[in-house]
């Protein structure tokens, strides 16, 4: 072996060093990017002595990003469908402030019962206008809450298939510059950053499944099976709707022409934000509506003005509460659509609206054939009597409102809010729970694949001492060439 | 490869979502201690949200019927004691008029009696509370007895009049009247008179109560028929007593009729005064009744207030452990970080 060989083995150690450094000061740069991936490089031994650096390797994990991305499309699920229902929540409140519907039910009876204490004192007879006012107000509010959650998910879904579009186009992009790359085999690591990141973000607005194919090329399908991104990506489209009314129907998101949410989806999706949203605007929020919608109708009924004669000849019609269509009562035991958005109090009896809350006592919203105080007696409390019943009467309700289809009204309103609290309460619990196993496995694939900055402090020192080991050797066989020449010379 | 690697980034946000997690719940906490009840009833109850509405709507109805019961049973104690003064009214006119039966020269001050005690008696039917006359049934805006000496005469003074001259075919100031014996008084006192007092025409001339008396819910499942009805009878027999000394002519009678007339009102103001102490026996079981009903719910509301306060109250002491946990974990965690911080390699380069 000769001394150039020598010298030109050192030399290669010295480059080998100085391409480690870079590789190493990138990974220090990069060691608080949650997506950098930890680069390595090897010594390849060349034939003839010397060392040559390999390709850069990434320290990636598929599996563990794999789990990541799942993990992160059912916690967006969770949250989007969380905070939707603490939207739907202030229809409610805490107990203790009386704001929900039922309770508003509750202060109506209470005001109909000093009613019937003394019916000929006008001033309660307001009151009970009053009271019912804020219960017909209730349930108006709780159904545009309901609305709003519904335009707000659909907003949302609006922007998500937005984000997905955009996303798809920058990672057609990238994934081209790692197939070039692997094609020529030089360095892709950005660009493989990079597309880990874009799936990262894909991931949490729909659930996700990849497939790697010849020169790291990946293609994309939504975890339900449509294709996202193969070479290209496939659109993603949606139609948002503008102005939402309890009877709106919501546009479906189509990828690739084929519907990945709504009721006929034929392969919905099962993850991710948008999942999350099309759950809470289509199925969630419509339940809350149809309980609504039945409590209203309940209370329409339960203050129906009846035929006082035995047997009753006329029909039942609207009494202190009403609504479009007036004077006939809603179909029973049917969900009428968006009832809690029309029920109002009758004009007749609200005194602000020029009416005679005293026809609550009387009876007569409807005409003489309705009137059960027949001598105008001032004492006469038989129909409020009778309205007042009819509150722990039993009624039948729409199945679709997933509660119980045969209680009375107050016993229904109960329900509803158990069903709301109890299904936010489960959501929530879901969601900590995912989202605390999204952590973990942000963690674990950070350890998998981040960068540990002492770690690479310890392999400068190395780096450092092999670089002087190498400029010694130099040196010594520059000594011996002098040497060598000396004697020569 | 080292087989326990961990990154940098992963080591600092392990410790930032433990730091995170314990300012939420510190705050929830915070919450919870300060108001002694769970800081998120809906997420805290789940389901178990609609039993604590369903239990506040009840504590709502229960105290709401209390409140209309405290008012009836006002209404109730003036019922009674307008029904003891009644029936004060007939004692002392029965003691008004055992003595002057027989003294008929005394006749003129036991006819003004008999009126002043008319007079008396209409008043007290009249008694009302907050606006609604107690012996009125539901027509609860008018006076349930009307006034008899008016002027145009009253109904009830036109049919005394008028059925006295058809009997007798001479009115009750008509000198004729020293004519009457007793038998034709008597006669005249079980046909005639008798008639005026009627349910019919005691409806039509005396009284404009309405039979019907108002139902009223002393407990959310239970309705009580309250308070009595000027169309008792025990008031249009004390009314027939008192109209019969009051405005039968008695100044000019003969002796036997005038004794018939006092006996005969004297017999008629004890029947009515039973029948108003049965009124008073019955208008006390309904206020017993409404007694007992109150109690009932007011055990209920302390159970239900219990019940609430169990759903969605919290245990302080429990709680204020646990804020101590907290607060030491939470220190913990800032002095570990910090320490953490300056344990790096760089640092000894």
């Amino acid at each position: 072996m000769s001394l150039t060989t020598s010298l030109n083995i050192a030399k290669s150690a010295l480059s080998f060093v100085s391409a480690e450094t870079a590789v190493l000061s990138r990974n220090i740069a990069g060691a608080s990017d949650e997506n950098y991936v930890r680069r390595d490089l090897y010594p390849i031994s060349l034939q003839g002595g010397g060392v040559q650096p390999s390709l850069v390797s990434r320290a990636s994990n598929g599996a563990l990003l794999r789990q990541f991305v799942d993990s992160s499309s059912i916690s967006a699920k969770h949250e989007a469908v969380v905070a939707g229902l603490n939207w739907l929540h202030q229809t409610v409140a805490d107990p203790e402030l009386g704001h929900a519907p039922s309770q508003k039910l509750a202060a109506l009876e209470s005001a109909l019962n000093l009613y019937a204490e003394s019916p000929n004192d006008p001033s309660r007879a307001n009151v009970v206008v009053a009271r019912a006012n804020d219960l017909a107000l209730s349930l108006n509010g709780a159904s545009q809450s309901i609305v709003e959650a519904r335009q707000k998910a659909d907003t949302d879904m609006a922007a998500s298939v937005d984000r997905v579009n955009q996303l798809l186009a920058d990672f057609e992009t990238v994934n081209t510059q790692i197939v070039r790359a692997n094609e020529t085999r030089t360095d892709a690591s950005e660009a493989y950053d990079q597309r880990d990141s874009i799936l990262k973000q894909l991931a949490d607005e729909m659930g996700i499944r990849t497939i790697t194919r010849e020169n790291d090329d990946l293609a994309i399908y939504t975890d339900s099976g449509v294709t996202l991104f193969e070479k290209h990506p496939r659109s993603v489209v949606f139609a948002p709707t503008n102005a939402f009314s309890p009877t709106t129907v919501g546009g479906a998101v189509y990828v690739d022409g084929v519907a990945v949410t709504g009721a006929n989806a034929p392969l919905p999706l099962k993850a991710g934000r948008l999942a999350g949203l099309a759950e809470l605007r289509d199925v969630t929020t419509v339940t809350y509506q149809t309980q609504v919608d039945e409590l209203a109708r309940g209370v329409i009924e339960v203050f129906a003005e009846t035929d006082p004669g035995t047997p009753a000849t006329l029909p039942s019609l609207t009494g202190l509460f009403t609504y479009s269509g007036e004077p006939n009562l809603p179909a029973s035991g049917a969900h009428y659509l968006g009832l809690a958005s029309e029920i109002r109090v009758n004009s007749a009896v609200d005194p602000a609206q020029g009416g005679s809350p005293n026809l609550l006592r009387d009876g007569g919203i409807n005409g003489a054939g309705y009137v059960h105080n027949t001598t105008g007696a001032a004492g006469y409390n038989e129909n409020i009597n009778r309205q007042i019943g009819e509150l722990s009467n039993g009624r039948t309700f729409d199945g679709a409102a997933l509660t119980s289809t045969s209680d009375n009204i107050i016993g229904f309103a109960a329900g509803s809010i158990s069903w709301l609290e109890q299904t936010r309460s489960t959501a929530q619990q879901d969601a900590d729970y995912r989202a605390t196993l999204k952590a973990h496995t942000a963690v674990t694939l950070s350890n998998a694949t981040g960068v540990n900055v002492d770690e690479e402090m310890a392999n400068l020192l190395e780096l450092e001492r092999s670089f002087e080991a190498s400029a010694r050797l130099i040196s010594a066989v520059d000594q011996m060439f002098a040497s060598l020449l000396q004697a020569a010379g | 490869m080292k087989t326990s690697f961990i990154s940098t980034a992963g080591f600092a946000a392990a410790r930032f979502q433990n730091i995170n997690t314990m300012q939420k719940q510190l705050a929830d906490l915070q919450v919870e201690i300060s108001t002694g009840r769970h800081a998120d009833q809906g997420l805290a109850l789940g389901h178990r949200v609609g039993e604590v509405v369903s239990l506040r709507s009840m504590q709502s109805q229960f105290s709401s019927i209390i409140d209309t019961n405290q008012l009836l049973n006002s209404r109730l104690t003036v019922t009674q004691s307008s029904l003891a003064d009644l029936s004060g009214t007939s004692q002392s006119f029965i003691e008004a008029m055992v003595p002057l039966r027989d003294n008929p020269q005394k006749a003129p001050i036991t006819a003004q009696a008999a009126h002043e005690h008319l007079g008396q008696m209409i008043t007290k039917m009249n008694a009302s509370v907050a606006g609604q006359y107690v012996f009125a049934g539901i027509n609860t805006d008018q006076a349930p007895m009307l006034d008899y000496d008016t002027t145009p005469a009253s109904a009830a003074k036109t049919a005394v009049d008028a059925a006295f001259l058809a009997h007798f075919g001479f009115s009750q100031t008509d000198p004729l009247v020293s004519t009457i014996t007793a038998v034709d008084m008597e006669a005249f006192l079980d046909g005639p008179f008798q008639t005026l007092f009627d349910a019919g025409n005691w409806d039509a001339n005396w009284s404009n109560a309405s039979v019907d008396t108002q139902r009223q819910r002393v407990e959310p499942d239970s309705y009580l028929s309250i308070g009595v009805s000027g169309q008792e009878r025990a008031f249009a027999e004390l009314a027939s007593a008192l109209t019969m000394v009051a405005d039968l002519g008695l100044e000019s009678l003969g002796r036997e009729a005038y004794t018939a007339v006092l006996d005969r009102a004297i017999e008629t103001a004890a029947t009515a005064n039973e029948k108003l102490n049965d009124l008073r026996a019955s208008v006390g079981l309904t206020q017993e009744r409404i007694a007992h009903a109150d109690e009932a719910m007011q055990v209920r509301m302390d159970f239900l207030a219990i019940q609430i306060g169990e759903l969605e109250g919290v245990d302080p002491y429990e709680k204020t452990t646990e804020l101590n946990n907290l607060l030491t974990s939470l220190e913990i965690s800032y002095a570990l970080t910090g320490r953490l911080q300056s344990l790096r390699l760089s640092q000894y380069l």
